[in-house]
């Protein structure tokens, strides 16, 4: 069973590590939810290639904001995947909504992190983001189960 | 009196208080996740305007005197007759009444208030503009609504001594009139202008606001403030993700998530009518007078609802912007072109949730009641309210 990593965004957003595009996200939070100011969260890709963690750069992002979100990417030995392509997709669970903006990466910042602007959730209820990275021959995709409030 | 008697009216005394002990309207449970979602539809949430990095007149208190001006001026229009005013009237919350608004011709759009658009990143039902002052523009040379061109505009500026001195003082000297490149220049700075005055036009509080304002605070609301149990029930099916799910997009306090979305209306007869914002973003990046234009006060950093706006997607295929729902008692007809023309439509479409002729409807089937339609309805009549500025601003310009 995979580990999830799940830290809680203010009242806007809780994000979960998913284990794949078709697995269960857990819900962590409750109560926890309000505490924490920063959204974060950090998984093993599908097929295992990369270590993928994400936070939401504004604190706290608000439903119907524009916001960044920081992505880092490493091996799973723990070194920078300086190379990769990202490309960004999401829907919502509850009716299959998608997001609402194309967001992307628009500059690598150093040590595997790479900025992605353009975000935006214009709806409250579970989303689902699923990232497509390639890094030389190395190809995966990984989800991460986010609730807006 | 005898035994009986006495008990009698005893009974009665202890109905009479029990009944005067019941929970009034006002002293309802609300799960604190329900609270959580009062909160955020509250005017009180209502961020501080937000400044629009466009425009770089927009907070600059000449430029709404100067706008205030103009949005009332019948001669920017090629029959000296119509004025934004004529199709956004502050009696009617900015709107005019009118299915499909009329200008100097008719058109296929039902004018949609101007009151705290401010916070809108997108506008015109397609989103084809993305900044107040630009979408002033777009009407004063549509030649069905003020049928003048950029030169017509500065022209009356220059004409007028009241509004050379005005606009000379905010914006440096009006162009030469063969300096096409200041001819448009002069022209986006009138729409900032207009959209400075636009700015200011706020929502105020409605009798939701003032009854949650008091649940908020633990308090018990005034009777003014009080909401009847239908618009309660209603409220709690607005609310309800299973039940009406309307905060999908009616949400945060002016209860619009301003994106776009298909929800199966019928488009106008007319072969270029109800692709939405399909063709509305593709307007807007191709605008010279969009964000990442020359005459565009910001920075591209700045620009990112145009830079990472989705082009491209099936469902943007007949969206429509999402209008508010404040003051709905005062903005009927309903729709992008007032094809529905009462609140009793627009529940009926929501209950019968038509196939879409243009794109897919995101509607779904609600498993409602015809009493909780009626109970929306009554809640959503709790939305009213006032408009939210310096009175000078509600009413044309005082004559000087």
């Amino acid at each position: 069973m995979r580990t999830f990593a799940g830290l809680v965004i203010v009242s806007s957003l809780v994000i979960l590590g998913s284990a794949g595009a078709h697995a269960q996200g857990r819900q962590l939070g409750g109560d926890a939810a309000r505490a924490d100011r920063i959204a974060a969260a950090s998984a093993l890709s599908d097929h295992r290639h990369f270590k993928v963690s994400i936070a939401a750069l504004a604190s706290p992002p608000v439903l119907n904001s524009m916001h960044a979100w920081e992505i880092q990417i490493r091996t799973p030995s723990g070194r920078p995947v300086e190379d990769a392509t990202v490309s960004i997709g999401g829907s919502n669970l509850d009716r299959g909504h998608k997001l609402p903006t194309a967001p992307r990466v628009t500059r690598y910042l150093g040590d595997g992190k790479y900025l992605v602007e353009g975000m935006k959730f214009h709806m409250p209820g579970d989303w689902r983001l699923t990232l497509a990275i390639v890094a030389g021959r190395r190809r995966d995709t990984i989800s991460f189960d986010i609730v807006v409030r | 009196m005898t035994r009986y008697a006495r008990s009698a009216v005893t009974a009665v005394l202890l109905i009479c208080a029990a009944v005067a002990a019941a929970p009034a309207a006002g002293a309802e449970e609300w799960t604190r996740d329900e609270l959580d979602v009062l909160r955020s539809l509250w005017i009180g949430s209502l961020p501080d305007l937000p400044p629009d990095p466009s425009n770089g007149y927009g907070d600059d208190e000449r430029a709404a005197e100067l706008g205030h001006r103009l949005f009332f001026d019948t001669r920017l229009s090629a029959n000296g007759k119509v004025a934004c005013a004529s199709c956004h009237m502050p009696e009617l919350a900015f709107t005019d009444g009118r299915a499909m608004s009329r200008g100097v011709g008719s058109t296929i759009r039902n004018a949609p208030t101007v009151v705290g658009t401010a916070y809108s990143p997108w506008f015109f039902w397609d989103g084809r503009k993305d900044s107040q002052w630009s979408q002033a523009l777009g009407p004063l040379e549509n030649p069905v609504e003020h049928g003048v061109t950029r030169a017509d505009v500065v022209r009356l500026v220059r004409r007028d001594a009241d509004y050379r001195r005005r606009y000379s003082g905010i914006f440096g000297s009006l162009p030469e009139p063969d300096d096409r490149d200041g001819l448009s220049r002069a022209f986006a700075n009138i729409g900032k202008a207009i959209a400075a005055y636009e700015r200011r036009l706020l929502p105020g509080p409605s009798r939701f606001d003032r009854y949650v304002a008091a649940v908020l605070g633990g308090r018990e609301p005034a009777p003014a403030d009080r909401l009847t149990m239908d618009e309660v029930a209603g409220l709690r099916v607005f609310i309800a993700d299973n039940q009406g799910q309307c905060t999908r997009c009616h949400n945060g306090p002016l209860f619009t998530n301003n994106h776009f979305h298909n929800i199966g209306v019928d488009p106008v007869e007319h072969k270029a009518d109800g692709r939405g914002r399909l063709d509305g973003i593709r307007s807007a990046a191709a605008d010279e007078f969009n964000c990442l234009g020359i005459h565009s006060d910001a920075p591209e950093a700045a620009c990112s609802e145009l830079r990472f706006a989705k082009r491209d997607g099936t469902e943007l295929l007949g969206g429509f912007k999402t209008p508010t729902l404040r003051n709905l008692s005062k903005t009927a007809p309903y729709m992008h072109a007032g094809q529905l023309e009462t609140l009793d439509d627009v529940l009926w479409h929501y209950r019968e949730t038509p196939r879409a002729l243009v794109g897919q409807t995101e509607l779904h089937t609600l498993t409602l009641t015809n009493s909780q339609f009626e109970q929306l309805k009554v809640f959503l009549l709790t939305l009213d309210g006032p408009v939210r500025a310096p009175a000078k601003f509600l009413r044309p310009p005082d004559e000087e």
